[in-house]
């Protein structure tokens, strides 16, 4: 798929609920503590680019996990010999992300439920 | 993370999101130019691709921050700003709370020793103290005091049968005795302990063990001694090598085997005990000639006891009664006494009281007096409250326009509260500062000073610091109270419209009402410190009947020493035959009670052909004295003859009586002559002792008490194991100390030298309590009006400054200088009136309080109220006069063309 243009990838974190991005990195860091930007790549690549996310828009959202304890942050050199903040998720960011998950999958399921033909 | 570990971290936190951010953009534009893009073209499309840095980066820390925070330390540092805009303000401001702060921090220090600080016990609320008294509670006592109250065999009765009320019982009896460790010798009060005591007490010990059960078995077989913490610690510079030590006492060996916890003294902290050792050495180590321990009649110690769970020291009370007068009543016989003092041993009641602060009496004598400084010191506090409260709205007022403008531009009310009260808590902050410090550091000579022994070692300096920031946010508070009221709710139309220099006239009343309470205050504060202050005048010139000067004396103590009873007399004589054959040394006297010690004995006695009345006291003070006593200490002969040496050899039983004995026993000193009585009452007691001599009567006790009726005996005959000597000299006493040293170590190395010293110094150290507490009054008494001064001046200054137009224009339309001085005057007298009408009557109440410690005058001396109303009148005319004379000074054009 070709990359969306500039505006729409304005468009697209804005169209994200609320609460989703913290998802997906809870999710993402779940399996392999990573860095901002290795996060940013991930993201847009498990979701084959049908997400844009603002790359920035990552930060606030990392700063407020990070003082709510959900995650933690760690200097470190990377694989590439790099100096990354690496992000580990902590035990009760995982408690936080099964809750958010199963919360999330109630709405989906609701709203498919609406938005299904109605079978008569 | 906890917030506090969190705010400090912050700023590292936005470092590190910076970098991140950095870190990232670098990575993307690596990552671009690695496809193949220009570095120019990598570097954009990296920075669209992740949107507005600074923004986002701003929006990442919000989340660090706490908006009430940002807003606190907005204000801190405007107000900081503020206050070093104006100096002056804050050093007046500063300088009054912490005047006001010191002082109730360094009395504060005080109560909490005397009245909060319990004995490092465990659990004291349900430790008691027993305490049995009647009608005639001294007379019992085998001491000259009634503070004991009990034998040990009608403690071990109560112990038997008190378990129902009490876990535990135990027992201390103090004894004076002497300490000999290798080559010197000290004196020291010990006390007698029962097995159970440190277990009762619940103390653990600071070194080794403590006295258990096992050592108090079996009568004079475990000497094992306890030392106190702080005799560990100036006795043997707190070595751990005490331990296992052997050290005599009264003559006989002991072992050290512990030391007490820090602060532990025994019961009673009046009569702290440097050592402990077992009940059961009593008999080795008797107090008097024969053992205690067995005997009824010896009332020498006191019961401490743990009470039972969920048992009050009120219920306890009630059932122990019952059981006290039966014991009584099969005491009794024991006692072979008269039926008046039958009579007093029977309608003795047993109290039981909470035990926490040793001795009940003591606590409440000293807890008077640090009650008295305490509210003293509140007064100055508050005093500076209201000044400073006087000076805030002073400044608000002043600022009324900035205020308005705040408002106006959207401040809410709460916003310009809180503006208020950060200023007076910095304010707060800082003079509170300073006059903890003060505190802090006066706190140790002033504990010394009332208390006479160093503070006790413990957390206070917590305790106090905790206080005094309790006092800076009360003080910061009140003080803005004032101003947080009425200049927080400004009307905008009219502040705003106004110029500055013309004032709202509602502050003005109040700023005069606060002055006029604070001339109230220092004046009843300046009462209470001329009373105290003539009180210690009156201490200090009392007639004594005792010639002071020039006069040396010491203690000695024969016990240690291995000196028998009975050549006590001998070598007492030899001391003072060596000491009075140096050159310079006039007379040299002793006796075994000392003079103005404190300290007194007495015992029944019978005279021959006096009837005594019903419930008379017939226990008159007596003192063994040398022959040389009399004319040493300058007490004038009435009549007969004072003792000779033949006297002394005990060939014919004499006394010598004093004035009061002779007119209460006989109705005059020439009546007394030749009559006879015998020490002892009730059958079998056959007077024998003539009386010789009357001698003018002194005070004997303590300074300021009356005369007490004494009996005084040759040294020979009433023989004593210790003696105080008096030396008259014109010697320098630094030379003379050197000759005692030396001529009582010549005598007997063994004899230990006590309270060597001037005897004046020995006054001194009497009235050291009431010098104190006179000190103190009249320099809170000075600190407040000073206050008040400030105070008064301010508010005129800034009231002239204020009217400076208005005295303008009455000038220029012809008002005289003289009535414009009329005017502020006005103003002045109007405070004074106001404060004379409430100062008066307040003191009068207020000062009833202090009737307790004042000597010879009385509470509503009319000499201290005028000389207070004097002093306060000063204060306000000196205070005014600057003012005054500035108002007076107003150049009418200049003040109409200010504006």
């Amino acid at each position: 798929m070709p990359r969306q243009s500039k505006s729409d990838s304005h468009a697209s974190p804005r169209d994200l609920f609320p609460g989703a991005l913290e998802m997906m990195v809870l999710q993402t860091l779940e399996r392999q503590p990573m860095h901002g930007y290795a996060l940013v790549q991930h993201i847009q690549q498990r979701s084959q680019d049908l997400l844009q996310v603002e790359e920035g828009s990552l930060y606030p959202a990392l700063q407020r996990m990070l003082k709510e304890g959900l995650v933690k942050a760690e200097w470190k050199i990377s694989a590439t010999n790099r100096r990354v903040r690496m992000y580990t998720v902590t035990p009760a960011g995982v408690k936080h992300l099964r809750r958010e998950v199963s919360k999330f999958k109630r709405m989906l399921e609701g709203i498919s439920l609406v938005l299904a033909p109605a079978k008569s | 993370m906890n917030p506090l570990h969190r705010l400090w971290k912050r700023r590292a936190m936005m470092d590190d999101l910076s970098d991140e951010i950095e870190l990232h953009l670098s990575e993307k534009i690596e990552a671009l130019v690695a496809e193949g893009m220009s570095r120019d073209e990598a570097v954009h499309a990296a920075r669209r691709a992740f949107g507005n840095a600074t923004l986002l980066e701003e929006r990442g820390r919000e989340f660090w921050m706490w908006p009430w925070i940002e807003n606190l330390w907005a204000d801190l540092k405007f107000t900081a700003r503020q206050l070093r805009k104006s100096p002056g303000f804050t050093l007046t401001s500063g300088m009054t709370l912490a005047l006001g702060i010191g002082a109730t921090t360094a009395i504060f220090s005080l109560f909490l020793q005397v009245l909060l600080h319990s004995m490092p016990v465990q659990d004291p609320q349900s430790l008691v103290l027993l305490r049995a008294t009647g009608a005639s509670s001294g007379s019992l006592s085998s001491y000259g005091d009634s503070s004991y109250y009990f034998s040990v065999p009608m403690f071990r009765d109560l112990q038997r049968q008190a378990g129902k009320v009490f876990q535990s019982m135990a027992a201390s009896g103090p004894f004076p005795g002497t300490m000999r460790t290798g080559e010197t010798s000290v004196t020291l009060v010990g006390a007698f302990v029962t097995g159970d005591f440190f277990n009762t007490l619940g103390l653990r010990p600071a070194l080794g063990r403590l006295i258990g059960p096992a050592d108090d078995r079996v009568a004079g077989s475990n000497p094992v001694a306890v030392l106190s913490y702080s005799e560990w610690q100036q006795g043997f510079g707190g070595s751990r090598a005490v331990l296992n030590r052997t050290i005599d006492i009264n003559a006989h060996p002991f072992t050290i085997v512990g030391v007490t916890p820090p602060g532990f003294t025994g019961l009673d902290p009046k009569m702290p005990n440097q050592l402990f050792v077992p009940m059961s050495m009593e008999p080795v180590i008797p107090t008097h000639d024969r053992s205690w321990l067995l005997r009824h009649d010896a009332l020498w110690i006191n019961i401490v006891a743990r009470l039972q769970p969920g048992m009050t020291a009120k219920r306890a009370e009630v059932e122990l009664n019952p059981l006290w007068y039966a014991l009584r009543k099969s005491e009794l016989p024991l006692f072979g006494n008269t039926p008046s003092f039958s009579r007093a041993f029977m309608t003795t009641h047993l109290f039981v009281e909470r035990g926490m602060q040793g001795l009940p009496f003591q606590a409440r004598q000293l807890g008077t007096k640090v009650e008295l400084l305490m509210a003293m010191a509140l007064l100055v506090l508050l005093i500076a409250c209201v000044n400073l409260g006087n000076l805030l709205l002073v400044r608000g007022t002043i600022r009324a326009k900035e205020i308005g403008v705040r408002a106006a531009l959207g401040a809410s009310r709460g916003r310009l509260i809180a503006w208020v009260l950060i200023e007076g808590w910095v304010i707060a902050a800082l003079g509170g500062t300073i006059g903890v410090g003060v505190g802090l550091l006066v706190e140790r000579p002033l504990t010394f000073g009332l208390l006479q022994q160093t503070p006790i070692a413990s957390n206070l300096g917590v305790d106090l610091l905790v206080f005094g920031a309790a006092l800076m946010l009360l003080t910061g508070f009140l003080s803005c109270l004032p101003s947080m009221l009425l200049t927080t709710r400004p009307d905008l139309t009219r502040v705003l419209h106004e110029s500055t220099t013309q004032s709202s006239k509602g502050g003005g009343r109040l700023r005069l009402a606060f002055t006029a309470v604070q001339i109230t205050l220092s004046f009843v504060l300046l009462v209470g410190a001329c009373l105290l202050a003539r009180s210690l005048y009156n201490l200090r010139n009392v007639d004594l009947g005792l010639k002071t000067d020039h006069l040396i004396k010491f203690e000695t103590d024969v016990r240690g020493a291995g000196i028998t009873l009975e050549q006590t007399p001998a070598t007492m004589e030899q001391i003072a035959a060596e000491i009075r054959r140096q050159p310079g040394i006039a007379s040299v006297g002793y006796a075994s009670v000392g003079i103005l010690s404190g300290d007194r004995t007495g015992s029944n006695i019978t005279i021959a052909g006096y009837k005594p009345r019903e419930g008379e006291d017939m226990v008159p003070d007596q003192n063994s004295v040398s022959s040389e006593f009399f004319s040493t200490f300058g007490i004038p002969l009435l009549t007969g003859r004072v003792f000779t040496d033949a006297d002394e050899l005990a060939l014919h039983k004499v006394a010598v009586v004093n004035e009061v004995f002779a007119a209460h026993y006989f109705g005059g000193a020439q009546k007394a002559l030749g009559r006879i009585f015998c020490f002892g009452s009730g059958n079998g007691h056959v007077p024998d002792t003539r009386i010789v001599g009357v001698v003018r009567s002194t005070e004997s006790v303590t300074v300021g008490e009356k005369p007490l009726s004494t009996i005084y005996l040759p040294f020979g005959q009433r023989k004593r194991q210790s003696a105080t000597f008096y030396i008259r000299t014109a010697l320098p006493p630094k030379q003379v100390f050197e000759e005692v040293r030396r001529t009582v170590r010549w005598v007997n190395p063994g004899l230990p030298i006590d309270s060597l010293g001037t005897f004046a110094d020995q006054i001194n150290g009497d009235i050291a309590t009431p010098h104190l507490l006179a000190m103190l009054s009249i320099s809170f008494g000075f600190l407040a009006i000073l206050l008040a001064g400030i105070g008064m001046y301010g508010v005129l200054a800034y009231s002239i400054t204020q009217r400076t137009r208005e005295i303008g224009i009455r000038i220029a339309l012809g008002a005289s200088r003289m009535k414009v001085t009329k005017l502020v005057v006005q103003q002045v007298a109007t405070s004074g009136v106001i404060a004379a009408a409430c100062g008066v009557p307040i003191s009068l109440v207020l000062t009833r309080y202090l009737h307790d410690e004042l000597f010879h005058v009385t509470y509503h001396d009319p000499w201290s109220f005028a000389v207070a109303g004097l002093v306060t009148f000063l204060a306000i005319a000196v205070a005014a006069y600057f003012p005054v004379r500035r108002s007076v000074s107003v150049d009418p054009v200049r003040a109409l063309r200010a504006e």
